[in-house]
């Protein structure tokens, strides 16, 4: 796999490899990342180069073990890459120490899983609030903020109930409200629907492509061809390679 | 349930237990042994210490805890209610004896005691006969130990004591040693009170003055209180000599008779240390059960599914009970195990500390109250983890545990800190009152002051060697004198030569020489020092201090008593003894028995039991040179040098040894407590490594996951510790209450102690959390 292959047009600033413009949010370049212990060592991805553009929506997709999950982490700023280049928004943030990745994710990445990960002990509208706590916004705004996502997302009604006393699907929804709260340039969602009936699963792929119309750039992890179709590109992975991208 | 199995806290559980046990029985035994002190008095309950009390015109009521010698066999004689009593009196201490042989051997004590004293205190007579000993001057009985110590046959051989080496004694029986919880402990030799005599002026028939009898008697069963008082008042109005009383200014005088039942208790510095000693041992036991729940409750997860399973099959709850009591049991006996070999490795520092030995502390006395503690620590420990066995769903067979029970573990948790926090400032209290008062002014300087006993030396020899002493560069000056500042020192009347009425009692030091002023440091206000004598003997001046020449002005009209003559109720009227110079006021005794009274000192190198010297600085090379000295010019009179700081810090002994009791119950509180909190955060990292994780990716930082540790720790330490500071500061009121002369007790120290065991729960926190705040989130998500 080689950049030369990739079917989509690179801004000349990252073609000159200096970093990303404004239309380029993602820039991966040579992406490794192997796990060591004493005994074993496994290459999780073998050398991932591929690029997102601000405000697409890109599907990641490949059989268990994969490589999915690692470079979703990566994207997210949750882990480093044991070598290569990783371009976020411009700059280069694959080396960063734990605290500046932190202050990156903040307000920048929004993050969905699978199984929802609210936290069981805050209701509704803390679980949204927290992220908006870690960025400093005043408690006024964050009220206002918070309740103008749950009126979007229409969980209004549930704002003092705990995650326990939800639904899947309203869970999710929850999840997605706490990850768009900030207004982060990309979302990534792990799964989104995985633990979802058909019902909720479409009305969380529909919030996606939202999210998405509005302009936030979302990469998804996924096993299902049908959400993978509400995105706009799908990127095959296999054995920790980029094996095939298709535009939809 | 198996009781070592691995995730279950064993380790933690019975290191818990073994150091609250150690601390928390050993203290107890101790507190114990205080209440059962002198169990050996026969019949206790009818048995009366005899005390003498006088008046002074316009002065309150004194109360002596002795009597003069005729005393104690007058009452016997006269009033029919006593059915028996007994005296003795103390004449040597902590020297040694040398036998016909010439072989030496240290002793304790001695007393003069007469044949009724094993009709009171009783113990086994293994050889002689006591009656007929104790009867016969020149005839003594010694300790089993002391026997022990001699060797071989003892009965037949005759001593002399170092400090009376003319005057022989013959050892005539053995008895067996008191208890170590009793007055008479210390008791090596008992000699025959017709023996005094031989050592001392003879008192033994005096109705009044000479009271240095302890004096004892034992009243019928049915015998009436107020009846007998009202007798021994009658008797007393019949026989004492009260012209002469009155002419030397007594209003009144009579005997109290104080019961000796709980009388031991009644001291109010061993009523306070048995109370701070037995507050620590119920923390440091109530400490160790808490943190035994804690963990039980900590490794619920790991057991709860079996437990479950256990009753889906059709366990009963008392299988549970059971099965937690025998836990609970094994966990125990591994601890006392623990304990045995710890205090048989620390016996001698828990003599050290307590002041008696591990035998007496874990003996007949005490067994029965260190087996309830044991069994109550059993049943706590066994049954309540039972119950909470008992109370776990059977739904937890098939799905993770996952219950918090953090209001359990945080209540455990905050029972812990109010008592760390307690003891903590319990223990800066004491340590600050020990500093206080080992470092407060006394009026004179005793830092670089050594001293040596020479009550082994006679004529000539100490007068000799206190001027070789003197002769060494590095001394700089010597002072031969009769006691040292520190002890407390007998009283003397003062009176005006032409007039017989004794105007107030003062503290005599008898002789010191010429040079006691600069060795001691103590300031001349009026007149001047004595001039050294350059023989051996006595001039009839004295040196008294500002106090003294104070009421010397208001009870005589005395202006100035430089230049004066004074007499002195012992030297008698024959030897008027003129003031040459008055000293700055300085402290006799210490801080916790200070001599209150008037203090008066003649100038004199006669009767000299000590030279002291003041060195040009306190090194070991310095002492080990006078030390040389005194072996070269007398080696067989084993003379040794000492610091008098030593000396002056044996004197607060027992503050130091509750400063360390304190110490060691704060810092295995402080310790079990600390267990107990690693291993909540530990439980709590665990429990909550998914949210933390969710945190994390959504922004949280390293130390923001950290700080919400804290913060839900200081919700319950902040309060707990303000409990422990309160508690604390009362116990340390409670504590003071035993010192006349005691350190202030400011906030600020209480808030320290307060912001130390903050930093600390804060320390332990912050290094338990780090990892989990360090790790990828992602790995705990996976975990889900």
């Amino acid at each position: 796999m080689c950049l030369s292959e990739d079917k989509y047009i690179l801004l000349p600033s990252l073609r000159e490899g200096q970093g990303g413009g404004s239309a380029i949010m993602i820039k991966l370049q040579n992406i490794k990342k192997v796990f060591r212990t004493d005994v074993v060592e496994t290459t999780a991805l073998g050398g991932i180069t591929l690029e997102v553009k601000d405000g697409e929506f890109v599907a990641i997709m490949g059989p268990s073990g994969c490589g999915k999950s690692t470079l979703l982490n990566i994207l997210g700023l949750l882990d480093n890459p044991t070598e290569g280049e990783y371009w976020l928004d411009g700059k280069e943030v694959g080396h960063l120490k734990e605290r500046q990745r932190t202050f990156t994710r903040r307000g920048e990445i929004g993050f969905v899983f699978q199984s929802f990960n609210l936290i069981d002990e805050l209701t509704v509208e803390a679980n949204i609030e927290l992220p908006l706590k870690y960025l400093g916004v005043p408690a006024k705004e964050r009220k206002e903020r918070v309740e103008e996502i749950m009126r979007r997302m229409a969980i209004s009604h549930r704002a003092q109930h705990y995650p326990q006393q939800l639904s899947g699907g309203q869970q999710q929804r929850v999840a997605i409200a706490r990850a768009v709260v900030v207004k982060p340039k990309l979302v990534l969602a792990d799964e989104p629907t995985g633990n979802l009936d058909t019902k909720n699963g479409k009305e969380v792929m529909d919030l996606l492509t939202q999210l998405n119309a509005e302009g936030t750039t979302v990469v998804m992890v996924t096993h299902s061809q049908h959400d993978a179709s509400f995105a706009s590109r799908t990127i095959n992975l296999l054995d920790g390679m980029v094996v095939e991208k298709t535009l939809l | 349930m198996h009781p070592f199995a691995k995730g279950q806290g064993a380790f933690i559980k019975i290191t818990s237990l073994t150091v609250g046990l150690t601390v928390g029985l050993v203290l107890l035994a101790k507190v114990q042994l205080e209440r059962s002190y002198d169990r050996c008095i026969v019949d206790k309950e009818h048995v009366y210490e005899l005390q003498e009390t006088f008046q002074r015109a316009g002065e309150e009521l004194q109360q002596h805890s002795a009597t003069s010698g005729g005393i104690a066999p007058v009452l016997a004689q006269e009033i029919p209610e006593v059915v028996t009593a007994t005296r003795y009196t103390a004449q040597f201490g902590d020297e040694k004896l040398t036998l016909e042989d010439g072989s030496r051997h240290s002793f304790e004590e001695a007393v003069f005691a007469d044949s009724c004293f094993f009709n009171i205190f009783a113990t086994r007579t293994l050889l002689g006969d006591a009656k007929q000993i104790l009867s016969t001057a020149g005839q003594c009985m010694i300790s089993r130990r002391l026997s022990e110590k001699i060797g071989g046959e003892v009965v037949g051989q005759t001593f002399c004591f170092a400090s009376a080496p003319q005057k022989p004694m013959t050892i005539c029986g053995v008895y067996e040693d008191y208890p170590e919880n009793s007055t008479f402990a210390r008791f090596d030799i008992l000699m025959s009170m017709p023996s005094v005599g031989t050592y001392a002026w003879d008192g033994t028939a005096n109705l009044i003055g000479n009271d240095r009898y302890h004096s004892y008697v034992r009243l019928r069963p049915d015998a009436d209180m107020d009846m007998v008082r009202g007798e021994v008042k009658e008797l007393l109005q019949r026989i004492l000599p009260w012209n002469d009383l009155k002419q030397v200014g007594y209003t009144d005088a009579g005997i109290e008779m104080v019961s000796v039942t709980g009388q031991r208790m009644k001291d109010t510095t061993v009523r306070t240390t048995c109370i701070i000693l037995a507050v620590v041992a119920l923390v440091m036991l109530f400490t160790a059960v808490m943190n035994y729940i804690l963990v039980v409750i900590s490794s619920l997860v790991g057991r709860a599914r079996q437990v479950a399973v256990r009753k889906v099959l059709g366990a009963p709850n008392r299988e549970f009970f059971l099965g937690s009591i025998g836990e609970a049991a094994l966990h125990l006996l591994a601890a006392l195990i623990l304990m045995t070999l710890l205090l048989y490795a620390g016996q001698d520092l828990t003599r050290d500390l307590l002041g008696v030995s591990v035998q007496a502390l874990f003996s007949r006395q005490t067994f029965a109250v260190l087996l309830t503690v044991c069994l109550i620590v059993l049943l706590c420990c066994g049954i309540l983890p039972g119950f909470i066995y008992s109370r776990i769903p059977l739904t937890y067979a098939y799905r993770l545990y996952s219950e918090s029970k953090r209001v359990w573990k945080l209540s455990l948790l905050a029972f812990q800190f109010v008592l760390s926090t307690m003891l903590l400032c319990v223990l800066t209290t004491i340590y600050r009152q020990y500093s206080f008062m080992l470092h407060t002014d006394m009026g004179y300087q005793y830092d670089k002051v050594a001293y040596v006993n020479v009550s082994a030396l006679h004529g000539d020899s100490i007068y000799s060697l206190a001027r070789e002493i003197e002769n060494l560069p590095c001394v700089e000056r010597t002072a031969a004198a009769y006691s040292l500042f520190c002890n407390l020192q007998s009283g003397d009347n003062v009176l005006v030569p032409g007039n017989p009425q004794e105007l107030f009692n003062c503290a005599n030091m008898f002789f010191a020489e010429g040079g006691l002023v600069e060795t001691m440091g103590l300031q001349i206000v009026r007149g001047r020092d004595f001039e050294r004598l350059n023989h051996q003997g006595w001039q009839p001046e004295m040196l008294v201090d500002e106090h003294f020449a104070q009421k010397m002005k208001e009870v005589a009209g005395i202006d100035d008593v430089v230049g004066r003559q004074f007499i002195n109720s012992s030297l008698g009227n024959q030897y008027p003894l003129t003031v040459v110079g008055v000293v700055k006021d300085f402290t006799l005794g210490s801080l916790v028995s200070r001599e209150e009274r008037p203090i008066m000192v003649v100038n004199g190198n006669v009767f000299t039991h000590y030279i002291m010297m003041k060195l040009q600085c306190v090194t070991p090379e310095n002492i080990t040179t006078v030390q040389q000295l005194c072996d070269r010019l007398y080696p067989d009179a084993e003379l040794t040098v000492k610091l008098y700081s030593n000396e002056m810090a044996d004197q607060y002994q027992e503050t130091q040894r509750t400063r360390d009791l304190v110490m060691i119950g704060c810092i295995a509180s402080l310790l079990i407590t600390l267990i107990g909190l690693i291993g909540y955060v530990r439980d709590e990292v665990q429990r909550r490594s998914r949210e933390l994780a969710i945190r994390k990716v959504i922004g949280a930082t390293m130390s923001e996951v950290q700080l919400l540790f804290a913060r839900s720790i200081a919700v319950i330490a902040l309060p707990s510790i303000a409990v422990g500071v309160a508690l604390g500061w009362y116990l340390s009121t409670l504590l003071m209450q035993q010192f006349a002369y005691k350190v202030a007790l400011p906030w600020t120290v209480f808030a320290i102690d307060a912001l130390f065991i903050i930093l600390i729960i804060a320390a332990v926190v912050f290094i338990q959390t780090r990892r989990v705040a360090n790790d990828n989130p992602v790995e705990y998500l996976k975990k889900e």
